[in-house]
């Protein structure tokens, strides 16, 4: 079909195709390009290429936001008021409608003996106030002497709710009352995280 | 027995109730310095504290030959065995050599 350039500024007669490679650059494509437009099989893009991605794009299930606070110090408990660890992270959730995961890894040295159980108990708090807790594994008594010492986890859930900072911190005390478990101890390495998921 | 359970066994023999933490970075290195008490809680002397500390030391090493003679005794179950096997004249032998090894002060 030959090719017509009307007076009217339209050009017919072209084949798909027609046009040579690199012939038509950004600066030339109409804005706004309906979806309808871009279905079907798309070609591979690189993700070197999707720099314009931000966290509040991305899909449900994707982590948005990951932050992590460690504390290698050491608290004696003979308490069972709970004592704060240096564990805390300052929070903004980059969603409000976002899963959010926050999980401590408490390093904890548990005794038991003749007249006291080895247990501790770890707090998960949100501003100051009760997030989760956890009691951990009860060894010794009765004659029995027995250490529980390992790293032991305690989490919980919510949705974020509102895009407002928050701090959660993590709180260790004894289970038992002081005269029933002397020997527990906190004994630092221990670490808390908080994830953001998209949903 | 580490310097954290030497201070708690401290307070303990001075106020069987007290109820306290103590903070420092491990607990070989914690001090009395490091001691917080919970609120209604007297806190003790840092002084009384630290002799007391002695006392418990001065008892600990004194129980080293028991706690050594604890950790190579036989079993129990081996104990019996060896009365049924060769009765209680080789099982008293058998006993007195760790004895013999670890004497009582």
């Amino acid at each position: 079909m030959a090719i017509v350039i009307n007076g009217s500024g339209t050009v017919t007669g072209l084949s798909v195709g027609g046009l040579p490679d690199g012939t038509v650059d950004d600066g030339t494509v109409a804005s706004g390009i309906a979806s309808s437009k871009l279905t079907g099989a798309l070609p591979a893009i690189s993700a070197a290429s999707l720099t314009g991605l931000t966290a509040t794009q991305m899909p449900s299930g994707s982590i948005i936001q990951v932050a992590t606070d460690l504390d290698g110090d050491y608290i004696g408990l003979s308490t069972n008021s709970w004592a704060t660890t240096n564990l805390s992270i300052a929070f903004t959730p980059i969603k409000s409608d976002s899963l959010i995961v926050v999980t401590a890894f408490l390093n904890l040295y548990m005794a038991g003996g003749s007249t006291q159980h080895g247990s501790a108990q770890g707090q998960l708090k949100k501003d100051g106030s009760d997030f989760g807790e956890l009691v951990w594994p009860w060894c010794g008594y009765g004659g029995t002497e027995a250490l529980a010492v390992g790293t032991y986890p305690v989490t919980n859930t919510e949705t974020s709710g509102s895009t407002s900072a928050r701090t959660y911190s993590v709180s260790v005390r004894n289970y038992e009352t002081q005269a029933g478990s002397s020997f527990n101890q906190y004994t630092g390495y221990s670490a808390l995280q908080v994830w953001e998921i998209a949903q | 027995m580490n310097t954290s359970e030497k201070i708690t066994k401290a307070i303990r023999e001075i106020n069987p109730n007290a109820m306290f933490i103590i903070r420092g970075s491990s607990p070989d290195t914690v001090t009395v310095d490091g001691i917080e008490w919970d609120d209604g809680i007297t806190p003790i002397a840092k002084s009384d504290i630290e002799a007391k500390m002695v006392e418990v030391q001065t008892a600990y090493d004194a129980q080293e030959y028991a706690r050594s003679r604890k950790a190579e005794y036989p079993s129990i179950g081996d104990q019996l065995d060896d009365i049924y096997h060769n009765g209680i004249d080789a099982w008293k032998a058998t006993i007195k050599t760790t004895k013999d090894k670890y004497p009582k002060p």
